[in-house]
């Protein structure tokens, strides 16, 4: 890896052309990427995606809200829905933010241990998330709550298991980057591989928590119809 | 924060670690502080600000707070702050153009006829469509539609709607229901009014329950409770069919303007006391 990163990293969205692994044969004459913007392409991408995506989980949240409490049949929020162990899950997603945090500072810094300690933190509480995800849709389904037992389990498992399959994609990206971290490719003219699965992942923390706050704070507590009229 | 990946902006770079740290505890007291108002904790935090600022509060308050680690992230985490403003505003014009998908969305199914788009109005609109409505809105349906007496309607799932056959007034005139309650009338009046459409008659269960074993059995509602299905729970169910809605099926669907009268009723009724 003839690198040199210094020539790269004068401003924000210069640094980020020897990311790209076809440029790395000829780092010399490569200073920036030209865009029209002045912007680094790459994390153009990924704000134009984040934006869309935005798109995505606000439709299937949407569709929950417009079906909240209008389930007719068990089992209902109020039956399931355990707030105190979400919480835990919440903080846990919050410590992989800030984990992914440490991470990019790392990268940065070329601290190549730090960069090694805190991805692999990162990955393993958002594995941990999983586990707790994984516990929660087990405990549901033992519980009578299917996909399509009722528009509280069809609404609700959309939603989490899309987010779900969010975190679990941000976990293989952070696996993958730790992996590519022991070939010493991650350091501060590299940072914007970092930097960018940084931006998916505490995107991904966001829309938890939206989640955490419509469907388990304030959905957690809706129970079915009093009485069918 | 390494100097190099301060922005052209000059504005100052990212947070230091201490920062982050501070942040960092940031989002997770305002976690335990939206855990602790919505738990019934001994203090009773919930209670005390509704007290306080009335009842929608509390789901107030945690928009609000979640709305400022939604900030947090974004601005400090994600860099949004510190990082270029055309960033910002494409994620920014992402997030509004989700929220308005979010509102147009749930506007639209609460739009017809001023409240919830409910089962109840499955029927109407779906008659609308098929047979269109008066200027006015009055009920054009049931619209008298030829209708095979051998075969069921084929039922499409959840949302199905069957216009009701109209006797034709020559069955009409023929057809006797004053005398003592007949099964063979019952029948007939099961394929006329379209029953057949979800309701069978050998067990299968459709959009109805099935009329199979039906007369004199307990029968769990939707509530929880549980009723014997007798000539009074059947006469209910035929004329207000939402008053009780059986364990596992959809209130609203049975539409409520079939004009079943009341001297067929126990012609009906014999005919489900003969599918045992």
């Amino acid at each position: 890896m003839a690198h040199a990163p210094e020539t790269a990293h004068h401003s924000d969205h210069g640094h980020g052309a020897h990311g790209d692994a076809g440029h790395d044969e000829h780092p010399e004459h490569i200073g920036h990427d030209y865009t029209t913007t002045g912007l680094n392409h790459r994390k153009m991408l990924m704000w134009v995606f984040l934006g869309s995506d935005c798109l995505f989980f606000g439709s299937l949240i949407a569709t929950y809200m417009v079906y909240r409490g209008q389930s007719l049949t068990g089992p209902y929020p109020i039956d399931i829905i355990d707030i105190p162990i979400t919480t835990i899950s919440t903080f846990v997603l919050l410590c992989s933010s800030f984990a992914m945090v440490r991470a990019l500072a790392a990268t940065n810094e070329n601290n190549q241990t730090g960069i090694k300690i805190w991805l692999l933190a990162t990955a393993i509480l958002g594995a941990i998330f999983i586990g707790f995800q994984v516990y929660e849709f087990n405990l549901f389904k033992n519980e009578g709550l299917t996909l399509g037992q009722n528009l509280f389990g069809a609404t609700f498992f959309t939603l989490t298991g899309f987010h779900g399959a969010h975190v679990t994609l941000g976990i293989i990206w952070l696996l993958a980057l730790f992996v590519i971290s022991f070939k010493g490719r991650l350091h501060p003219g590299t940072a914007l591989d970092v930097e960018i699965c940084g931006l998916y992942w505490h995107f991904v923390d966001i829309v938890w928590i939206v989640i955490f706050t419509l469907l388990y704070l304030v959905g957690g507590f809706d129970a079915g119809p009093a009485v069918a009229h | 924060m390494a100097s190099a990946h301060e922005t052209e902006h000059g504005s100052g770079g990212h947070p230091s670690l201490k920062q982050y740290i501070f942040i960092a505890i940031l989002l997770f007291a305002i976690t335990i502080v939206e855990f602790v108002i919505i738990m019934d904790f001994p203090g009773e935090a919930e209670k005390v600000i509704s007290d306080a600022l009335g009842e929608p509060s509390t789901t107030i308050l945690l928009f609000l707070l979640s709305g400022i680690k939604f900030a947090i992230v974004i601005l400090f985490y994600m860099h949004l702050k510190f990082d270029n403003k055309f960033f910002f505003w494409v994620f920014i014009a992402g997030m509004v153009l989700a929220v308005m998908v979010g509102l147009a969305l749930i506007g639209l199914f609460t739009a017809i006829k001023g409240g919830d788009l409910r089962a109840d109005d499955a029927p109407y609109v779906q008659c609308a469509f098929d047979h269109g409505l008066g200027a006015h809105g009055e009920n054009v349906c049931p619209t008298p539609v030829p209708q095979p007496t051998s075969t069921p309607h084929p039922v499409v799932p959840t949302i199905v709607y069957t216009a009701p056959v109209v006797a034709a007034p020559a069955a009409a005139a023929v057809a006797d229901f004053s005398g003592p309650p007949d099964a063979a009338l019952g029948e007939q009046l099961y394929v006329q009014y379209g029953c057949n459409a979800c309701h069978t008659t050998d067990g299968t269960s459709l959009t109805g329950p099935t009329w199979q074993g039906l007369y004199g059995s307990q029968e769990e509602l939707a509530d929880g409770t549980s009723v014997t299905v007798d000539d009074e729970y059947i006469k209910e169910s035929i004329q207000d069919p939402n008053a009780k809605i059986t364990a596992g099926f959809t209130a609203g669907l049975m539409p409520t303007t079939l004009g079943v009268k009341d001297e067929e009723i126990p012609h009906i009724i014999e005919y489900m006391k003969s599918l045992q």
